[in-house]
């Protein structure tokens, strides 16, 4: 049997009509529109992830910086509100890292040529988390004990004599650029050991906004949960 | 030019496309592999490291405050009161003490997790378990005194995160089980040996005494991934045979040579009870040793997860089953040992590192 070969090729070299090249097209941007809708959700996971392993790093840097330089060393998280976007509650949105400088101490300021301090002082270096946008640490005491909980160990009035080096070397007073209405202090020492009240569980969580403005926030799908030991500062995270 | 691509142009091409592109995934997904490899490498050492090093200060710091009394040996159940028992106390009374000897509430014991902790499985607690007391100032209570009495002790431990994690996760994250070094970290305000009501004979040379609870219930885990911890105390000299006998097991067995002679089989419990019945009181009887051997082993987060997937809630690794430092702790030994564990480490093809210090303990006063 013999194959009918100039037929065939003739078939195979016939060009796309176009109605075939449309249903492509229709085909493609179906596909395409579908894939859409996960970007979005990988997106915002995606911006999750970072905002929690910065906050990761900050605890194990604070943690490593407490014991190296043998000095307390805190993070303060900052509740305000976004103005920049959606005009809506604040919320606990940044953590900075300070350094703790005791009375007595040598002043960290150059200009001071190391004069003891008469009074505490802490200095914020650049260590610094911002949540990403649509990402906020939650204050809800099942999902953040840390910023949930007004417990006795968590006072936030520990050093308001808040320095940062300036462009010029001296140090000047620190100015945040959100009007912050309510701050919560970690203190790690240098032997590891917290202002955290042994006894107790203390972690923060990153999540979406939508569900920390939701109700049942503890529902929340992705989170980014940071976890601190009081008693040796032990940092662990946990992810779903 | 009415002609398009043919059918088998548009195949050839899009199989080349398809080629390429499992290339390019294949070695996005093997560096991918790489970085993270190196990046849990990198920081759980690091964090194996740190843990070493505050196990290494706190160790440093640990005290008996020892001082000579009577020993009377009297009837009752305290032998460093005089007094008989019952009615005619006084009349009893051995008015002769016994001995001169040294003796302290606090208690400093390390060796084999199943001799310091009687009761616990060997598998989950592999290694050795060191517990001592040291001013290390913690208290469940904030407090300025940086300098008040601790209980402190480490072990490895196999098991599940759930009662250290928070309680929201609870059916939304998986355990983990790890291998952990726990630390045993007990308050101040906890310390009840000095507490009049509780029994000499019940509290004496006993870690579980040592607060109202068991260790467990003050134990919390300072680093994942610690697979094995074992501790040697040292002799700042040589010990000869037949030398000085370590605390539990008496005499037997030769070997016993180096500055590992103080602790022969790896036991030594300074409030070990033996001689308040009778005999003169043992050298290493409510001393501190000199000086303290560590070893540690830390593996990576990523083989952690490996093993963890393997085996679930059982131990993974058989550490136990080597006796690894459990006898014969001359300076050899203690070689032989290491690199037996080495070699185990080795075969099990995973990521480890073994950490070791010799930690001088400043409130020895050793005069064995």
């Amino acid at each position: 049997m013999k194959t009918n070969w100039s037929t065939l090729s003739r078939g195979l070299n016939k060009a796309f009509t176009m109605i075939e090249m449309l249903a492509v097209i229709l085909i493609v941007a179906i596909l395409a529109g579908s894939a859409t809708f996960y970007i979005a959700d990988t997106m915002s996971a995606l911006r999750l992830t970072m905002t929690g392993e910065q906050m990761l790093s900050l605890f194990s840097s604070a943690q490593q910086t407490a014991s190296s330089e043998g000095r307390v060393v805190e993070i303060r998280f900052l509740k305000y509100q976004d103005l920049g976007k959606s005009a809506g509650q604040p919320m606990y949105r940044s953590a900075v890292l300070l350094r703790h400088y005791q009375v007595g101490e040598s002043s960290p300021d150059p200009a001071d040529q190391g004069i003891p301090l008469a009074a505490p002082m802490s200095v914020v270096s650049g260590d610094r988390v911002d949540a990403a946008s649509g990402v906020v640490f939650s204050e809800d005491n099942t999902m953040s004990s840390l910023l949930g909980k007004s417990s006795a160990g968590m006072s936030n009035a520990v050093g308001n004599n808040v320095k940062v080096k300036g462009t010029n070397g001296r140090f000047e007073d620190w100015n945040f650029p959100h009007q912050v209405t309510e701050s919560v202090s970690v203190l790690i020492h240098p032997d590891g050991t917290t202002n955290l009240a042994p006894s107790e569980k203390w972690f923060v969580t990153a999540l979406d906004q939508r569900s920390e403005e939701s109700s049942d926030k503890s529902n929340a799908k992705n989170f980014y949960c940071v976890q601190i030991d009081p008693a040796n500062s032990r940092i662990v995270s946990y992810r779903p | 030019m009415r002609k398009g691509f043919s059918l088998v142009e548009v195949m050839v091409a899009m199989a080349i496309l398809s080629v390429l592109m499992l290339i390019i995934s294949q070695m996005l997904g093997q560096m991918q592999r790489t970085w993270s490899s190196s990046v849990s490498k990198l920081s759980h050492f690091r964090d194996g490291r740190r843990v070493f090093d505050v196990m290494k200060r706190n160790l440093s710091q640990a005290t008996l405050n020892t001082y000579l009394r009577y020993l009377y040996g009297g009837g009752g159940a305290n032998p460093f009161s005089p007094f008989g028992t019952g009615a005619n106390a006084v009349e009893t009374a051995n008015t002769m003490p016994l001995q001169y000897v040294r003796f302290s509430e606090l208690q400093f014991i390390c060796g084999p997790t199943g001799r310091v902790l009687p009761g616990g499985s060997a598998a989950t607690t592999p290694g050795h378990a060191l517990f001592f007391y040291a001013p290390l100032g913690f208290s469940g209570t904030p407090s300025n005194m940086p300098s008040a009495l601790n209980g402190r002790g480490y072990v490895v431990k196999y098991s599940g995160d759930g009662n250290f994690r928070p309680p929201f996760l609870q059916g939304k994250v998986s355990e983990r089980f790890r291998y952990r070094l726990m630390e045993y970290l007990l308050p101040t305000e906890n310390i009840t040996v000095y507490d009049n009501s509780v029994p000499f004979a019940t509290y004496v040379g006993k870690v579980s005494q040592w607060a109202e609870g068991n260790a467990d219930a003050w134990s919390r885990p300072v680093a994942d991934n610690i697979v094995g911890l074992y501790v040697s105390p040292k002799s700042p000299l040589a010990v000869g045979g037949g030398g000085i006998v370590g605390g539990g097991a008496a005499g037997g067995g030769g070997g016993r040579d180096g500055r590992s002679g103080i602790a022969p089989d790896y036991f030594f419990n300074s409030a070990d009870p033996g001689f308040l019945t009778g005999g003169a009181q043992p050298p290493y009887s409510h001393q501190l040793p000199p000086a303290v051997e560590l070893v540690m082993v830390v593996i990576d987060e990523q083989s952690a997860v490996n093993l963890a997937r393997e085996k679930g809630d059982s131990a993974p690794l058989n550490l136990g089953d080597l006796n690894l430092f459990s006898a014969g702790a001359s300076d050899d030994g203690f070689r032989k040992d290491l690199q037996r564990l080495q070699d185990y480490m080795n075969e099990q093809k995973i990521n480890f590192r073994i950490f070791t210090a010799t930690v001088a303990l400043r409130n020895s006063r050793w005069n064995g």
